[in-house]
């Protein structure tokens, strides 16, 4: 995959993830209609690949706007991530040739960070080895989930058997920029995992907003070399 | 400052999700005659979503409002504590409001509400409300 090609996909898919969550705002109320219409219009332009480089650069500032306005993020990671993308972009459109490389690396690398860092943080807490953290996550945590979703903490079998496949898939992640074949394979991992969360948690803004930098890792995949050397 | 530390904490992200478990603040609302009732009973403010069939779990993927507010309402309600605490406090008090009118709780015979937020050993209890209106 080359650099524009990779370029545009990321602008594609994170038009996709901003029209999907500025559309759930819209049912809320008057204030967030108003904030979130210009970001729906923005999206479409740059989806139509209307002046591309300006759009990410108003993108960014909108999502500013709306760290402003909320006090922080209104959806945690999700907007965190939206944020880096945005930033990314427009650094990419704006940057010298050479630099501009440097910044879309920077987007691949902190997804790719956004999987091990959570993994690596796990091992370290002995709780996530015996299945007792996840348990106390499904069992007790602020997440708004349904009693049926609470109710498989008290099966201790699959706690521990999904906390060790989560570390295991978070920890070993990063190995996977060996191949192409392997980056495709977690990359593809990592979207389920995203579903998953989503039917346990609600986490539905997180699958969107993954996907659209997942071209920058199969970019940095596919270049890594001769960005090293 | 404090939007130039939420930038920054988006751009270096330290992507520290599940590393702890994250205790529930509880969320407790009463509906009160007046703004001087003291005869009110607490009652939870339950964030709780409904079943989901397998197609509604297919259309929350791609739109699941509801259920991405209660999150939010859950996040205010822990950050309560922390620094941001009267604007956060402002915005529970907002959208528990819009919740209670949405399903046209209380507002006839009981036309104010005030809520409270626990977490530990923390205890935050708000004023009286209107809920037609604002502040009593």
């Amino acid at each position: 995959m080359d650099f524009i090609l990779a370029l545009r996909l990321t602008e594609i898919l994170l038009a996709f993830a901003f029209i999907q969550s500025s559309i759930e705002h819209i049912v809320s109320n008057e204030d967030e209609r108003r904030l979130v219409l210009p970001r729906i219009i923005l999206c479409f332009l740059l989806l139509f690949g209307v002046a591309n480089s300006i759009i990410c650069l108003f993108l960014f500032l909108h999502s500013l706007i709306m760290l402003h306005y909320f006090k922080g993020p209104y959806n945690g990671g999700s907007d965190r991530m939206g944020i880096l993308i945005c930033f990314s972009l427009t650094l990419a459109h704006y940057l010298p040739e050479g630099l501009n490389h440097v910044a879309f690396a920077y987007l691949a690398i902190q997804t790719i960070l956004s999987y091990f860092l959570p993994g690596f943080f796990k091992a370290l807490n002995k709780n996530w080895w015996s299945g007792k953290a996840l348990r106390d996550i499904f069992e007790l945590s602020s997440f708004p989930v349904t009693k049926k979703i609470r109710n498989l903490a008290q099966n201790s079998k699959l706690m521990f058997i999904a906390s060790w496949v989560t570390l295991f898939f978070q920890l070993l992640f990063p190995l996977a920029l060996i191949n192409q074949v392997s980056i495709i394979f977690a990359l593809s991992l990592a979207f389920i995992f995203h579903i998953a969360n989503s039917y346990l948690f609600g986490f539905n803004r997180f699958i969107w907003i993954w996907l659209a930098a997942y071209p920058s890792i199969l970019w940095l995949q596919a270049h890594s070399k001769a960005l090293l050397f | 400052m404090h939007s130039l530390k939420l930038l920054l904490s988006a751009l270096i992200s330290s992507w520290q999700f599940f590393k702890d478990t994250p205790v529930a603040a509880k969320i407790e609302f009463a509906l009160l005659k007046d703004s001087q009732d003291e005869s009110f009973e607490w009652q939870e403010f339950s964030l709780e979503p409904e079943e989901q069939t397998p197609l509604q779990f297919l259309l929350s993927l791609f739109f699941n409002p509801v259920h991405n507010e209660a999150v939010y309402i859950a996040d205010c309600a822990e950050l309560i504590f922390e620094e941001a605490y009267e604007e956060k406090a402002y915005d529970l008090q907002k959208r528990i409001q819009a919740y209670l009118l949405k399903r046209d709780i209380g507002f006839k015979s009981l036309p104010y509400f005030k809520f409270r937020v626990s977490l530990d050993e923390n205890l935050y209890i708000s004023q009286a409300f209107k809920l037609l209106g604002g502040q009593a």
